[in-house]
């Protein structure tokens, strides 16, 4: 068990968060920064999907990716095809994420460890395949473009579009908190119990009488289903998707916020996804270096902040509460 | 000619490059407990070392063939020393998480250096066909790859059988605590097995490199496959690990000419979800290094 102070005190960097991060858009001007904004918000929310898995329930889903590319192409299609608003086409794809989810874990959550991750990983590479080669449905590597913003009709007859980024980034923080509360409500009931059992010691767990297949599952589930939901967003804010959303790239980066933000924290994630949204914009002339950076982080970040930022950040601030000067 | 000797001629070439990446990826599993995301990266690393011998410094072909198997090895002793060593004893999923970060690290120094177009690695004998009894023809430089990566895996199955380092290997594969109690060196093994490892597989990018071309991302696939080798041939098994590579490469060349080019690259893929849910210590798996 944690000690009381730590819990009050990452509950009291909670609130930090929220008024920062309601007050933003407002005293940041211009689109360019705010766009940087909105795809924060996105990636904190998928980042926090991927967090669930690899932080609470300690399994490695290298393939998650492939739940925000679903995500993104049922809502897309779902537009394009048949003319469904996104409201329901963002449920359709948390929802077929999750279903996929429960395909793709029921092998892979027999497995432990490395194989659960390649195993994943697998499965994510021919869904990859399925995204390219289907070319009747997908579109193939070309991608869609022209997805349609949600709109909100109202009462005189018009409707409210989120085409500005102010709108967006409202959006998202909305989607976000849902998540976050979804997800802290989930954490701290006997499922979060049950998460933390298998982490720290599956067989014990099984030993003892947790279901520890059927907890993995829901994990795994609820964890595409935010990806899903984040997924759908990116499509209809970007307006454009091709199969590159299961690609290096979003695998790269989206690893690299949970394990640098601190993974299995609930604040980690997100701190990483601000970070290394605005970073990079910082390091514009070095465009290319990019992914060395990240990837030269991720292995410093592993071995030498096992709890990442938000880990360090809570210890320090620990420190400073207790007046300890070490 | 008949095309299907020549896609079994192509798939057997190809599953000898399979087999040298994934007995590297399964030799260090075997003695480190760690899977090495970087395998293909430093498949890549042979192939550019190859090719930066041959273009820039005029290197005879087969040169710098041998060449890249130290150099490659060096390089996976330095990833090994920056990602591996410092978190020794942790959680094995985390070593995925940083030998993938030090893949991305190497990758996009390759694309940096030498942009992200393909390279061609000339190699004498690309272009001069072999018949073979009359009814197969195929390069010579196929037919090197072949010649090459068999004698390489020989060559190291004699030394891990025969070898007093080859043993002490073994020794560490089977028992680390009294490998170290019976005064061998571990860590030593370690980096042995990381550098005989890494070379093994940039010797494969070299060889295979000269019958394609060159890019930063050749090793991506690569990676993927020799997990699928490992897999069925189970982990730690050399046998298995040469065994599991010809299969996927002649299901991949035989498939991707009979029934789907589009996804042939997915076959292995789910033999290996079947594989791990039906017969998790792979075909020929046994617990130890063989």
């Amino acid at each position: 068990m944690r000690d009381l102070s730590a819990l009050a005190a990452s509950r009291k960097a909670w609130w930090l968060y929220a008024a920062v991060l309601l007050a933003l858009p407002l005293l940041i001007r211009g689109e360019y920064p705010r766009h940087l904004l909105v795809l924060s918000l996105l990636f904190a929310l998928l980042a926090s999907g991927l967090n669930l898995m690899l932080g609470y329930v300690g399994y490695l889903p290298f393939g998650y990716l492939i739940f925000f590319a679903i995500g993104g192409y049922t809502s897309t299609l779902l537009a394009v095809d048949w003319g469904v608003s996104f409201w329901l086409g963002w449920i359709a794809a948390g929802a077929l994420a999750g279903a996929f989810a429960l395909l793709i874990g029921a092998p892979s959550l027999l497995l432990r460890g490395p194989y659960f991750a390649i195993t994943t990983l697998a499965f994510a590479e021919i869904g990859s395949l399925v995204l390219n080669n289907w070319v009747d449905v997908t579109r193939g590597p070309m991608g869609i473009p022209g997805i349609p913003q949600p709109r909100v009709p109202l009462p005189g007859g018009g409707a409210f579009v989120f085409d500005t980024t102010l709108s967006w980034y409202y959006l998202l923080l909305g989607m976000l908190v849902l998540a976050l509360a979804v997800l802290h409500r989930l954490l701290h009931s006997r499922i979060g119990d049950a998460f933390d059992a298998i982490r720290e010691n599956e067989e014990l767990a099984e030993a003892v009488g947790v279901p520890t297949f059927r907890y993995k599952m829901l994990g795994f589930a609820i964890s595409a289903v935010i990806g899903g939901l984040a997924g759908s967003a990116y499509a209809h804010y970007i307006t454009i998707i091709t199969p590159d959303l299961s690609g290096f790239y979003f695998v790269l980066t989206t690893f690299t916020m949970v394990i640098i933000g601190g993974e299995g924290t609930m604040a980690g994630p997100v701190l990483g996804a601000v970070l290394f949204t605005v970073l990079p914009e910082a390091l514009r002339g070095a465009q290319q270096w990019r992914m060395v950076i990240y990837g030269a982080l991720m292995v410093a970040g592993i071995v030498f902040m096992p709890r990442g930022l938000h880990g360090l950040a809570s210890d320090w601030s620990r420190r400073l509460g207790r007046g300890e000067p070490r | 000619m008949d095309v299907f000797l020549e896609q079994a001629a192509n798939g057997v070439v190809i599953g000898i490059t399979y087999a040298l990446v994934a007995i590297g990826l399964t030799l260090i599993y075997g003695i480190l407990e760690v899977i090495n995301m970087a395998q293909g990266t430093l498949y890549m690393l042979g192939a550019y070392s190859a090719y930066v011998l041959v273009a820039y410094l005029h290197v005879d072909y087969f040169a710098a063939v041998l060449l890249s198997v130290p150099i490659a090895g060096a390089m996976g002793l330095v990833m090994e020393r920056l990602s591996v060593t410092p978190l020794l004893g942790r959680h094995h999923v985390v070593f995925l998480l940083s030998t993938f970060g030090a893949a991305v690290v190497a990758e996009n120094l390759v694309l940096i250096a030498f942009g992200p177009d393909a390279l061609p690695l000339d190699s004498p004998i690309a272009r001069t066909v072999q018949g073979v009894g009359g009814i197969i023809f195929i390069t010579q430089q196929k037919v090197f790859v072949l010649l090459a990566g068999v004698l390489a895996i020989a060559a190291l199955a004699q030394f891990i059988r025969r070898g007093r380092l080859g043993k002490a290997m073994r020794a560490v594969a089977a028992d680390r605590d009294t490998a170290a109690l019976m005064g061998i060196d571990v860590r030593q093994v370690y980096r042995l097995a990381f550098f005989i490892g890494a070379g093994i597989s940039g010797a494969a990018g070299a060889l295979m490199g000269a019958v394609y071309s060159i890019e930063p991302m050749m090793g991506n696939l690569v990676l993927l496959k020799s997990f699928v080798v490992v897999i069925m041939g189970g982990m730690g098994s050399l046998p298995g690990a040469f065994l599991g590579g010809l299969i996927l490469g002649l299901a991949e060349s035989l498939g991707g000419a009979y029934l789907t080019i589009e996804y042939k690259d997915a076959f292995g893929l789910v033999a290996m979800i079947a594989v791990l849910l039906l017969r998790p210590q792979g075909l020929l798996g046994r617990k130890g290094l063989q």
